[in-house]
């Protein structure tokens, strides 16, 4: 499972179309808010029938919740309960400093830049789906 | 000191000048003559008048000031220009991606998606040009500013927006506060802030503002205090008054304005500061210094 938080209703909405063309289309989620995208992995947390994701795809630039908090408060949660899942951060910075602070945590993997290209996005659900 | 060390020694210090009793820069020099057995006999001194060198080299300085502030000013800027318009590229060029990926049937759909992603580009350089313009020479205002009247201008302008909301502003001591200031920056100033506490208006609450003119510490203070939804500080950290920032997606507008209200304030040595409670509302403490040219 692949979860992908993002403030950009467009952008998720181009990759979960492009999801739809493969046969990868139930190991996929999109989530435009940091909150609500707490509560799913509550949810897939409390749950045996939820998978909790492998791979989390974070926007580090959203407006009110940040990145950075989503990750902190990540961390605080479940970091500790699944060690495999990884966050990796999505970023359209142009300076390399602005992301070297999220770095830091320990389940940031790494960044991509903007756009994820779709071919990368499958290869990821598709481990993930493995 | 110089005369027990015996050596030659320059130093500069004001010396008064008799004809006019101003006090004017000299440069001192002495030299002590020695014998044949190296003892002092006497000092040869001069004063030479640096006055206008010094001044000139104050003048330097403070230019020099000026310049590295603007360096750093159009660094952060194109930096955070760079940044803004990366996200709609980026956008972009997915766009053009899934437009290859996708079957002919599912392809329009994503034609609104390309058209608000130029507008975004677009929006974004029309915010660049606007602070571009800032940068350049502004005509300062040959008259004393009554600020009350350009608080009383400004409403003027958002006095349907009043109307509609059933806001009611209050405005105190708007009388004798007067600056010498560049008359357009001014009213951007106003315009961006009261436009700010009409536009974040608490959801259950009538509008109320509250536009306070004093002077303090040196300072003109406009205190513009509102009973909106307020911000929460600790998630803006500091980057409320950074360029093409909003504080929420839902209010309209290009993300400039406080930032644009900062570069107004400090390219003239005022500062803006911010205190907000989502519980209460905001208040921005707007600080603004006479215009003075810093070489006269």
């Amino acid at each position: 499972m692949v979860l992908m938080v993002d403030d950009d209703d467009d952008a998720l909405e181009i990759y979960s179309m492009l999801v739809k063309q493969t046969k990868f289309a139930d190991y996929f989620t999109t989530i435009n808010d940091p909150l609500k995208a707490l509560g799913f992995l509550e949810k897939c947390h409390q749950t045996i029938t939820e998978r909790f994701p492998r791979y989390i795809l974070l926007d580090l630039n959203m407006p009110g919740f940040s990145g950075v908090e989503f990750v902190e408060k990540y961390e605080e949660s479940y970091l500790s309960d699944h060690q495999q899942t990884e966050i990796i951060i999505l970023t359209s910075s142009v300076r390399e400093k602005d992301n070297e602070k999220v770095l830091s945590f320990d389940s940031v993997a790494h960044f991509i830049s903007k756009p994820l290209s779709k071919d990368k996005l499958i290869s990821l659900i598709a481990e993930s789906a493995a | 000191m110089a005369l027990n060390s015996e050596k030659p020694c320059e130093m500069e210090y004001r010396l008064k000048r008799f004809s006019d009793q101003s006090y004017r820069w000299h440069q001192v020099r002495s030299v002590p003559m020695k014998n044949e057995e190296g003892q002092v006999m006497y000092w040869i001194g001069s004063a030479t008048d640096v006055h206008e060198r010094r001044t000139h080299e104050a003048q330097v300085a403070v230019k020099t000031q000026q310049l590295n502030r603007i360096n750093q000013y159009l660094d952060d800027l194109v930096h955070s220009t760079a940044h803004d318009m990366r996200v709609p590229v980026a956008r972009l060029q997915l766009l053009v991606d899934a437009f290859s990926e996708l079957p002919p049937g599912e392809r329009e759909s994503l034609l609104p998606k390309f058209s608000r992603s130029v507008q975004h580009l677009d929006s974004t350089l029309r915010g660049l040009v606007q602070v571009i313009e800032l940068q350049g020479v502004s005509k300062l205002s040959d008259h004393r500013i009554q600020l009350g009247k350009v608080v009383e201008d400004v409403l003027e302008r958002y006095q349907k927006t009043i109307m509609e909301a059933g806001a009611s502003v209050h405005v105190h001591n708007p009388q004798n506060c007067e600056i010498t200031y560049v008359r357009a920056h001014l009213y951007t100033i106003l315009d961006n802030v009261l436009g700010n506490a009409l536009k974040h208006r608490h959801p259950h609450k009538k509008p109320q503002v509250h536009i306070n003119l004093r002077e303090e510490e040196g300072y003109l203070l406009i205190s513009v205090q509102d009973n909106g939804r307020g911000i929460d500080m600790r998630q803006q950290d500091n980057h409320l008054f950074k360029p093409f920032h909003r504080i929420n997606k839902q209010a309209e507008g290009l993300g400039m304005g406080l930032y644009v209200v900062k570069t107004i304030l400090e390219k003239n040595g005022g500062y803006a500061e911010v205190k907000s409670d989502p519980e209460t509302g905001t208040v921005f403490n707007l600080y603004l210094k006479e215009y003075s040219d810093p070489l006269k």
